[in-house]
């Protein structure tokens, strides 16, 4: 059947066809791409990062911690959102709301491994919590 | 009965008939095995109709294995105005296509399931607008399969019938699994991710397709179809659920095509 | 369609797709709005999914990697927070101290807590392997999916007891 339609002059030159429209020559076919290696790039280093400091915990893994765990939280989280959220008013106020907290959540946990006990012994802390009682804390 | 004279034709014939006589008085009817089934019904003629079950009960003693058998008979039978598409009735053409027992599968190969003690829900496919009972609205479906360009796209223009295009043994064999695929668009309805998204994600079936292109050797267009399918939602929608492949009626493996087109994407754009 | 319906549709979609064709540029399948603003128009309603669709290991994991991976994410979002309060986090954890449950009841907590950490992890490494290609075949995925369960829960109940 094809080949009828074909002789009949139906098909046109096959590289008009492909040729994109003005909304897809932008950045995104590259920068979707990058996307999706980054993430999982980041994945990879976060479970590195997070096996490092189990096992020789420094500032350094520290601040690796606070940069790549929020990455890769917001990224997730960004998933979610473009797979559930379809009001589109409420897509840009999600993203921006998300890249604000998740800033946040990284400069306080860089604030955190500087001046204060750091992401490890904090994770250390709470899993060593036992029961102590008022009176012997003196 | 050995008998050690030989019997005369009239003898033979009377042994015969009597011995039919004695069969058929001695047997009693076959017990009828009521199947029950729970089927979605919709009818957009009937005003203020809303989606809703009928049960339908089935003598599985006369009716033939398959689904469809029964939805057939209960349509000569009980319900002309049960509305749904069939044709080929081997699993072939994808009309049947619909949701049996709560997975997505072609009716017409869907072995009913004997214990009469268990009811069969049917549905549509999953997350369709409905224009009756079983039947979907697949226009949008097929426009994402046509979105692709689901056919051979060379640097020059093909000269029919001049010479055959080339292809090896290994670079065919890369189409197996791919080409058998009959657009019944179970694997899309049975992704997550496709129903909230069917407006922008390609589903399933439309990736595997569109990764039957990208793998033909024949085609020189790959670097153009990956780079129409670079955008956030075209592919990269699929989280890996793997419904799809869970589901496929023939056999085949979405999820694997998609991973593949996603490793294209990744190392040629 | 009966003709009541076919002039219905014709009227309103006219009017609906002036107000859609801004829309329909966004979209890179030809179509999509205007089916969309169609079974609008004419009331279809829509056949049942998340209530009929049989649950799977496929999409019960995947469910799981999501919903772990959010809620050790507001996790780690909320007790950063914990990081800023007044007193100091040191301080929070002295407060926990004084209302911590007894040993059995701790190792529990753990394990609970621990166990969407210890799969979404695993469950990662499962996902990397199939950006590689690698694990589709359906026995292959109900092969690894259960073993990702088993070993989660393994290594969870080990490090809130060993640890």
């Amino acid at each position: 059947m094809l080949s009828v339609i074909a002789r009949s002059g139906c098909i046109r030159p096959i590289a008009r066809q492909l040729a994109p429209s003005m909304s897809q020559v932008s950045h995104m076919s590259g920068s979707t791409v990058t996307h999706w290696k980054a993430e999982r790039y980041v994945s990879i280093l976060t479970v590195g990062a997070m096996m490092t400091a189990a096992v020789h915990p420094t500032l350094a893994v520290d601040h690796a911690l606070a940069i790549l765990v929020p990455l890769h939280t917001h990224w997730g989280l960004e998933q979610v959102f473009t797979d559930y959220i379809h009001i589109k008013p409420l897509i840009p106020i999600v993203g921006i709301l998300l890249k604000v907290l998740t800033g946040f959540t990284m400069i306080a946990l860089l604030y955190f491994n500087q001046h204060d006990i750091g992401i490890t012994q904090a994770v250390k802390d709470v899993w060593n919590i036992k029961r102590v009682n008022p009176e012997e804390l003196g | 009965m050995a008998s050690l004279r030989p019997t005369s034709t009239i003898t033979r014939l009377a042994n015969t008939l009597s011995r039919c006589a004695a069969t058929t008085a001695a047997v009693p009817a076959p017990v009828p095995r009521e199947k029950t089934f729970q089927i979605y019904r919709w009818d957009p003629e009937k005003p203020g109709d809303k989606p809703h079950m009928d049960t339908y009960k089935v003598n599985l003693n006369e009716c033939g294995p398959m689904v469809l058998d029964a939805l057939l008979k209960i349509k000569n039978e009980q319900d002309p105005t049960l509305t749904f598409r069939r044709s080929c009735r081997e699993g072939i053409c994808g009309s049947c296509s619909m949701n049996i027992g709560g997975t997505n599968t072609l009716a017409c190969i869907s072995r009913i399931d004997p214990d009469t003690s268990k009811t069969i829900k049917i549905y549509p496919l999953p997350h369709m607008y409905v224009v009756k009972d079983l039947v979907p609205d697949m226009t949008h479906f097929f426009e994402q399969y046509a979105s692709v360009q689901p056919w051979l796209q060379r640097d020059t223009e093909i000269d029919y019938g001049k010479e055959q295009l080339h292809q090896t043994v290994k670079e065919r064999e890369k189409l197996d699994g791919l080409y058998e695929c009959i657009l019944c668009a179970c694997c899309s309805t049975s992704c997550p991710s496709y129903w909230w998204n069917s407006d922008k994600y390609l589903g399933p079936a439309v990736l595997l397709q569109s990764y039957r292109w990208l793998a033909d050797s024949r085609d020189h267009k790959t670097k153009e179809r990956l780079e129409k399918l670079a955008d956030p939602f075209s592919v990269y929608r699929c989280h890996t659920i793997m419904n799809c492949t869970k589901t496929c009626p023939k056999g085949l493996n979405p999820g694997k095509a998609i991973a593949e087109i996603k490793k294209l994407m990744a190392k040629t754009l | 369609m009966n003709l009541t319906r076919l002039c219905t549709y014709s009227t309103r979609s006219c009017l609906l797709s002036t107000r859609y064709l801004s829309t329909s540029s966004e979209y890179k399948v030809k179509g999509t709005a205007e089916f969309f603003d169609k079974q609008k128009v004419l009331n279809r309603p829509m056949s049942p999914h998340l209530t009929i669709y049989k649950p799977q290991l496929t999409s019960i994991l995947s469910i799981s990697h999501r919903v772990s991976g959010v809620g050790w994410g507001v996790l780690i979002y909320g007790g950063t927070l914990l990081t800023l309060m007044p007193g100091g986090f040191s301080h929070y954890v002295q407060l926990a101290e004084q209302v911590a449950p007894g040993a059995g009841i701790m190792i529990a907590l753990k394990a609970t807590l621990l166990l969407p950490l210890t799969y979404h992890t695993l469950n990662g490494f499962r996902h990397l392997a199939w950006d590689t290609g690698k694990g589709f075949k359906i026995a292959e995925v109900y092969k690894s999916g259960w073993s990702t369960v088993a070993v989660s829960v393994l290594i969870s109940l080990l490090i809130a007891i060993a640890l």
